[in-house]
Parts: C-alpha cells; structure tokens; sequence
C-alpha cells in the first residue's frame, strides 16, 4: 500500500530531516567547534583537555550536578501531588489550580526574578524565612528553579495521570485495597513513564539554565554559566562549544532512562478500557486542596510581588503606587510593534510547533514507521531541552547564516525566529504528545487494520480525538513560552522582528526597573488570555467527547 | 464505545483548531513579508549604546541624511560582538555605532572590521580616536569605573561613604560589596586594569585581594550592581556612572561616587564591519559620528565625548570624571587582556568569599 511505504519511511523521513535541520544542523554548526581551533583546523580533544584545566571546572560541575539533583526532587514532589489532584481528584477550582501552576511559564522569567528578590533579598519581606541563608547562592538557584521547573514538571505529570483504566480501580476496590494501596499498585505504576519524562526534563531544564543562576546565583559557579562567560565574556566559542557538548550529557543520559521507560510501560489502556471519573473522596480531596493552594499561595506571591513591584515608584524606597510604568510605556512606539511581533512569533511557533509535535509524537508512541527513524526522532526530539537558548541562537547564526546553506535566505526573518523558537521548546510537547498517546492498546491499530481503516483515518478518527485536549495544551505551551523567551532569539532578531521579551531586556539594560517589570507584566496578562482561550477550548472539548464519561 | 459518531462529532472541533491555527500563520505571513520587503537605502547598525543616546544618535542621523532609513539593533556590548563574530560568513550588519573599544579589538583580530578613516576624524580628540596608520574606530563616548552607594542603607547602619577604592577594602564594608565579573563583564575588567595601572601590577592584585575580602559577590553584569546598591540589595556596587545617574533620575537613594586614585575607563566608539552590505552609507554613518554634531547629541548624556571642548554634565552625572580618567595604555591592556583575566579567575574564579 503506497499509505503504508509513505508512513513507513518517508513521513518518517521527512519529519526527521525538518528537526535536523531546526536543531542537530544548527546545533552541529557551534558545538562542532569543541573540536576545531580557532582557524578551523581539526585539534582532536585538545579543547577539551584546555577546559579540563580551567580552574573551577571541578566546582563548577559539582554544583551543576547537585543543585539540580536538589531542584528535580523537590519540583517532582511537589508537582506530583499537584498533578494528581488536577487530574485525579474531584477537589474544587482544579481549572484555577492548572493556571496558576502555568504562571511561572507565562510570566517573562524577570519577574520571577523579581518577586524572588522582593520576597528574600536583602529588603525582602519575608527574609526571615531562609533563616540566615542568603538569597544570592545556592537557596537562590534551587527557589527560583523549583519555581521555573514546575509547570513543565505539573503538565507532564498531569496529562500521563489524565488518561488511565477505571476498571484497575474497580478491580482494586473489589479486592477491598485501600486509598494508599490503589495509588501504589495502579496509579504509581501506570504514571510511571510520565514521572520518568518529568524527572529528567525538569533535571536537565535545570541543568543548562543559565537565566537563574546569573540572576540569583550570586558568586556559585555552573557549567551553564560557564558557556556564557566563555562565548560572551571571552569570545571563546570554541571552549564555549566544549561546554555545551558537557551539558548534552544528562540529555543523553536522559534519553536512554525515557527509551527504557518506554519499552516497559504496557499499554495499560485497552479497547475495553473505561475511563476514570473523579470519584469524591472528601478527606483526600481536602488535603490534595489544602496543598495545592499551598503551592499555588507561594506562586501567587512571588508573581504578586513582581506586580507589585511594577506599580509603585522605586521599589523599596517610594512606595507610591500608580501606573506611571505603564503610562511610560506607551510613549514608545517601537514597544507596540515588539507585542505584536510577540504574538506573531508566539501564534506561529504554536501553530507550526504543534503540528510537527503531533505527528513525532504519534510515531514514536504508536511505533509508527521504521524502527530507526522512531528512534531517531525521539532522541532529535530530547535535544533541545538540554541545549541553552544562546548555544541555539548562535548555532543558528553558523547555519543559517552560512552563505553555502540552500536556507540562507530565511536569516533575518521572523520565520527563523519560528523555527528556532519550536526548536527551542520542542521537547515537552513532544513528550506531551508521546505520553498521551503511549497508553492506547496496540488492539486498537489491530482493530482499524481489520476494518481496513488506513493509518491515516485512523490517525484523524482516533487519535486526533483522543489526544485534542494535550494539542490544546501543546499549543499553549509553544505559545507562553514564544511569548517570553530570549536567549536564543538575542542573536537572531533585528529592527523589524525585535519582540517584547527582549525589549524587556533592554529596558532592564537601561536601569528602568519598573518600566521592565511593567511590560513583562503586560506580556504576562497576554499570556494569561492566551492560556484563558486553552482552558476554555480544552473544557470544551472535552464537554464535546462524551466517550470519555461512561 | 469508540462510537464514530461521537468521533465524528470531536473532529470538528479540531478541525476548529486547525482552521485557527490556519488563520494564524495566514496572519503571520504578511507579517514576515512586510519584514523581509527591503527599503530603498537602508542601514543596520548594531549598537551597545544607552537606549536613549542611540535613538539620538538615529534620529540626528535621520534628519541630515533623510534617504538613510536605519534599522537598529540594540544589545549588550558582548553579546553584540559575539554575534558579529558569529556572523561573519555573511555579515548581517554594516556598522556597529557604539561597542567597547576593547570588544571591537576582539572582532578586528579576526579581521571582522574594515579600516576606515572618517571625514572629520583628524578634529576628534586624539585620545578617543584608533591612533594606529589605519584607523579601525573612531569613539564616540568614554566611560569610566565608578562606585554606586546607597545612602539611604548606609545611613540606617551609620557607614561612612568611601571617597578612595582603598577605603572599600575597610573592615566595615565586608560583605557589602557586589562587583561584576572581569570574566563576563568588561565594566569589571576596566576597573581591574584601572587598579593595574593606578596601583602597579603587583600592589594592583594585593589591592584585589584585601578587595575580595569585602565582596559578598560576583555578578555578570556590569550595570547590575549599581541596580543592586539602588535598591538596598547591596550598600556598594562597582559599576559605572550611566546606571547610576539613570537610577537617581528614577529615585533610588544612591551617590556616584568616583574614587580619588584615578578611574579605569573605556571608550565607546564606531566601528564598519568588514562586508557591510551598505557600505556606503556605512561609512556616512561614519563620517557624520565624527562631526561635532553627533559629539553635541551624546554630550546630553554622558560628560566625555568625541570633542574635548564640549563641556557638559548631564543631570545627577558625578563632576569631574574627565580629570579623574587614568593615562591607560590600550594597546597593552588589549595584550594582556586573556592574561589578565586568567590571574583573576585563578585568584578569585573558584573560591566562595566570605559572607556576613
């Protein structure tokens, strides 16, 4: 059947050499230069061994490794419970709880930055609370990267808990198992892919983050801060790129730990499977709503605080409130073109990225096509979580900007910005969509190849149904976090494609602290719409498929 | 249960999305064409100047050359080299109007930059221009190593302000220190070659190491710890004087304060990119940064421009930075620059300083 060749390799194929093109290519184009001198002359692992000598090296390493070991236990045992009670319980305001667990990600990560600092710096109103510790450190890199790794950790979690078999749970309550002994036999065990993916997105998120540690990190070393110094402080792209290889490591790490965690979780949903409805269990449901608003208070907070921040006059010495900020802000024309270059660059990315999401997300959940391209595209796909924005946009700059390169013309455009922010983000959609989509029984390809149904109608008549409510959260996370990022784009934008974010970096540049937080609080309501219109489709959806309720 | 009518009925919803998602990218695409339709004449200058100097700059540009559209990119100092550098296969941008002197000699090693002697260059004081045969820059501003101190904290814990860089290395200043980085910010890396020249080599790294003792950290930003010290983060940041006039101005409760031992300084200066693709409104651009017109613009902002004999002081700008400014050998410094900054790492990269 020409359907069956085309999924067999050539959709595979294709999709395959569209994210090499948007990542390892670019990606290729930088770190390739570990093993290049200067004038491009082949020096083997003689970058490597300069790094090795580097003083700090051993320091910076440690810290990277145990501050992120430190961030992914507590993000993973806080967003669990979180995603549990999201997707599980039948506690009240789950739909308030899912946005406020999103708010870091909609927020530009200045505010959080921010609210952090008015909270526990050195004027901070709760100083108290870290006991003595100061902020600027090690308390400061494991706050602010709980804060930023949770939303990717609670979406994870939550959409591998939202589908699962209710007839497990009537089997367990016949057999007259408890609460605690249902969640350790049935629940723990059919997340377990989810916690896995979790696990090592929030570990290696963490890991390569540069943001928070330049920002909070006070004097601690890190590998990702190292890149930096290396690229920007020294122009050394090529110690740079040794750095970037070292931070790919517990992606690839990462990469085995999820194969692995595939090959062994069966399909626990069938054909005959029945899906699970919230049943009340008041006092679980009391104490999951007690601990999220906990979580959601401390978030609530420290955003609270950023805005705060942006309404009155000079934090912490004038403490007028008012909106000259913003008043501020409007006197600028070039801001009103960088928000609607935001949403431009925002829409696309969500558009493009999802689709592309989609489509490698079902072939690797539903082993669709040859085995080697499966294989590939998932570890394509694993990639950009562990490579920081400014390796992204400078290898964009070595690929795209490279006469020689057939793409060369889409340099300066907002649709490099696209691609590159889709590239930037692709990991935890990807996963979304492999999560979602791994648990379905292989019977129900079985079924549609006895009713002759090709792989495609199939695809729209099955699958596209079942995973609409992760597309929808698929789009929205492409969207806040195009909304807000900066990194990789710092390279690659110009006059006409300047977006909000990084005119908020230019502001903060400019020593205009509250005109900063002010426009990063006026892209963080956008966002907020944005994530508004998701849950609404979403509800929506999932009020159209009533299959999902018995 | 996979009933298809019910499937049926969910379909439509997606394809609700996708049509959305459809009229998303058809309100894209105009978008990317406006952006690709090319101008008549048009310039790209890359720039690390103050926000509101560059759009100065621009619009005085503008306005005498008017079938010049410029299109500025605003950034960092490093970052912007850092993308010139990366660029050069095929350079995006024709001329950088406003980089450190000492990141533009990073791009010229690599030969990124294009020799080019602008019309009025021979008025430019001699100091703030590339004296060698074939001059690469021509600056536009100087900057120079300055302390940020909050008075208001300094009053509530009854600190004296520091009048000298030895002061700060005083008992009652530990901890109370931030500093940016000479390994990520080249503010720092000017006030350590400041301490080099002002103090010696040898009496310049013990200056740092009685210093060190007084940091409570290291950041990476050069203008970061006067924003620190103006909001009470910090009591002292070692930054530069722009920051901190724009903080005043904003109502922090800080003073500039400029140590009496002499000021490691910087010029900011113009510089064409080899390859500029509109080179010769590049070197208009050029031309024009040169003329005492453009050195009148930047005077409303900062106190040392191009032209000797512009007096001015901005408002809450610190007086007498100009007499302040050490007799620093550039060309040296450039040469000692990766040395320099290996000392420092050795020194102070790697150990936690002390905090209380």
């Amino acid at each position: 059947m020409v359907e069956r060749r085309v999924l067999g390799h050539a959709l595979p194929g294709l999709l395959l050499l569209v994210l090499a093109a948007g990542t390892v290519l670019p990606l290729a184009a930088l770190l390739g230069r570990a093993f290049l001198d200067r004038n491009g002359g082949f020096t083997g692992l003689g970058n490597f061994v300069r790094y090795a000598t580097e003083p700090g090296l051993a320091v910076a390493a440690w810290n990277s490794v145990w501050l992120s070991a430190q961030t992914t236990v507590i993000t993973i045992v806080l967003a669990y419970p979180y995603a549990y009670a999201l997707a599980r319980s039948a506690m009240p305001g789950r739909a308030a709880f899912r946005l406020a667990a999103m708010l870091p990600l909609l927020a530009p990560s200045l505010l959080p930055a921010f609210g952090m600092i008015y909270l526990f710096g050195q004027q901070g109103a709760l100083r108290g609370w870290l006991m003595g510790a100061e902020l600027y450190g090690p308390v400061g890199i494991v706050l602010a990267s709980v804060f930023h790794a949770l939303p990717h950790a609670v979406l994870l979690l939550a959409a591998g808990l939202a589908a699962g078999d209710g007839r497990l749970y009537e089997a367990a309550q016949a057999l007259r198992a408890g609460p605690w002994r249902r969640f350790m036999t049935v629940t723990l065990p059919s997340s377990r892919y989810a916690l896995v993916s979790a696990t090592s997105v929030v570990f290696v998120l963490v890991f390569t983050d540069f943001g928070v540690p330049t920002v909070v990190g006070g004097s601690t070393n890190v590998l990702a801060t190292d890149i930096y110094k290396l690229v920007i402080g020294r122009f050394d792209f090529e110690l740079g790129a040794v750095v970037g290889v070292l931070l790919l490591v517990p992606a690839v790490a990462a990469y085995g730990i999820d194969a692995l965690a595939r090959r062994t979780q069966r399909a626990s949903l069938s054909g005959r499977s029945v899906p699970i409805t919230a049943v009340r269990m008041p006092v679980r449901d009391t104490v999951l709503f007690l601990f999220c608003a906990a979580v959601a208070a401390a978030i609530l907070g420290v955003i609270g605080m950023a805005v705060w921040g942006s309404l009155v006059r000079f934090w912490p010495y004038n403490l007028t409130l008012g909106l000259h900020n913003y008043a501020r802000l409007l006197e600028d024309g070039d801001e009103f073109r960088a928000v609607a270059n935001s949403v431009v660059l925002a829409a696309g990315t969500a558009a493009a990225g999802t689709a592309v999401a989609a489509l490698t997300g079902w072939l690797v959940a539903r082993r669709v096509g040859a085995g080697w391209a499966q294989g590939a595209i998932q570890a394509v796909a694993m990639l950009p979580v562990a490579v920081p924005g400014l390796v992204l946009g400078l290898g964009y700059i070595f690929f795209f900007n490279n006469p020689a390169n057939p793409m060369h013309g889409l340099q300066g455009t907002m649709a490099l910005l696209v691609v590159c922010s889709v590239a930037h983000f692709y990991t935890v959609p990807h996963l979304m969509a492999v999560g979602g989509l791994v648990r379905l029984d292989r019977e129900i390809d079985l079924a549609a190849q006895a009713l002759r149904a090709g792989p495609v109608s199939v695809g729209r008549r099955v699958y596209l149904p079942y995973l609409a409510p992760v597309l929808v959260e698929m789009f929205g996370y492409f969207f806040v976090n195009a909304m807000t990022t900066v990194s990789a784009l710092i390279f690659l934008f110009n006059a006409q494609t300047r977006v909000a974010a990084i005119a908020v970096v230019n502001l903060v540049e400019g020593s205009r602290f509250g005109q900063a937080a002010a426009f990063a609080v006026v892209l963080m309501v956008l966002s907020l719409v944005a994530t508004g219109v998701q849950l609404a489709v979403r509800a929506a959806i999932l009020r159209r498929q009533r299959w999902r309720v018995r | 249960m996979w009933a298809n009518q019910t499937l049926g009925k969910s379909t439509m919803s997606i394809r609700m999305l996708g049509r959305l998602a459809a009229l998303a990218v058809a309100f894209a695409v105009p978008m990317l064409a406006a952006g690709a339709q090319a101008q008549q004449r048009t310039l790209t200058v890359y720039s690390s100047l103050d926000e509101d100097q560059a759009k100065a700059l621009i619009r005085g540009f503008e306005a005498k050359h008017p079938q010049v559209k410029v299109n500025a990119i605003l950034g960092s100092t490093a970052p912007i080299i850092a993308r010139v550098i990366a660029e050069a296969a095929s350079p995006q941008g024709d001329v950088i109007m406003g980089n450190a002197v000492s990141a533009l000699m990073a791009a010229d090693a690599r030969g990124l930059l294009l020799p080019y002697k602008p019309a009025q260059f021979d008025k430019v004081s001699p100091m703030m221009r590339d004296n060698r045969a074939e001059p690469v820059w021509v600056g536009i501003d100087a900057w120079a190593a300055s302390v940020c101190f909050n008075t208001a904290e300094a009053a509530k814990k009854n600190i004296p302000a520091p009048v000298t860089w030895e002061d700060l290395t005083k008992p009652i200043y530990r901890g109370q220190i931030t500093m940016p980085s000479p390994l990520s910010s080249g503010t720092a890396l000017l006030a350590v070659n400041g301490w080099l020249t002002a103090f010696g080599e040898q009496a310049g790294w013990a200056y740092m190491d009685r210093l060190h003792e007084n940091v409570a950290r290291y950041g990476h930003s050069g203008s970061a710890p006067c924003r620190q010290a103006a909001t009470g983060e910090s009591l002292i940041g070692i930054s530069y004087a722009a920051p901190g006039v724009k903080l005043i101005n904003e109502g922090a409760p800080i003073s500039i304060i400029l140590p009496s031992e002499g000021l490691g300084w910087e010029i900011e200066a113009l510089a064409i990119i080899k390859g500029a693709r509109n080179l010769a409104d590049a070197k208009v651009m050029a031309d024009w940064i040169s003329s005492r017109e453009a050195a009148e613009i930047s005077a409303k902002f900062l106190p040392i421009t191009a032209y000797d004999d512009i007096q001015s002081l901005p408002k809450n700008y610190p007086a007498n930075e100009r007499e302040k400014l050490l007799k620093m050998d550039f060309g040296k410094l450039a040469a000692s620059r990766e040395a320099v900054m290996a000392e420092w790492q050795r020194r102070y990269g790697t150990k936690v300083p002390p905090r209380n």
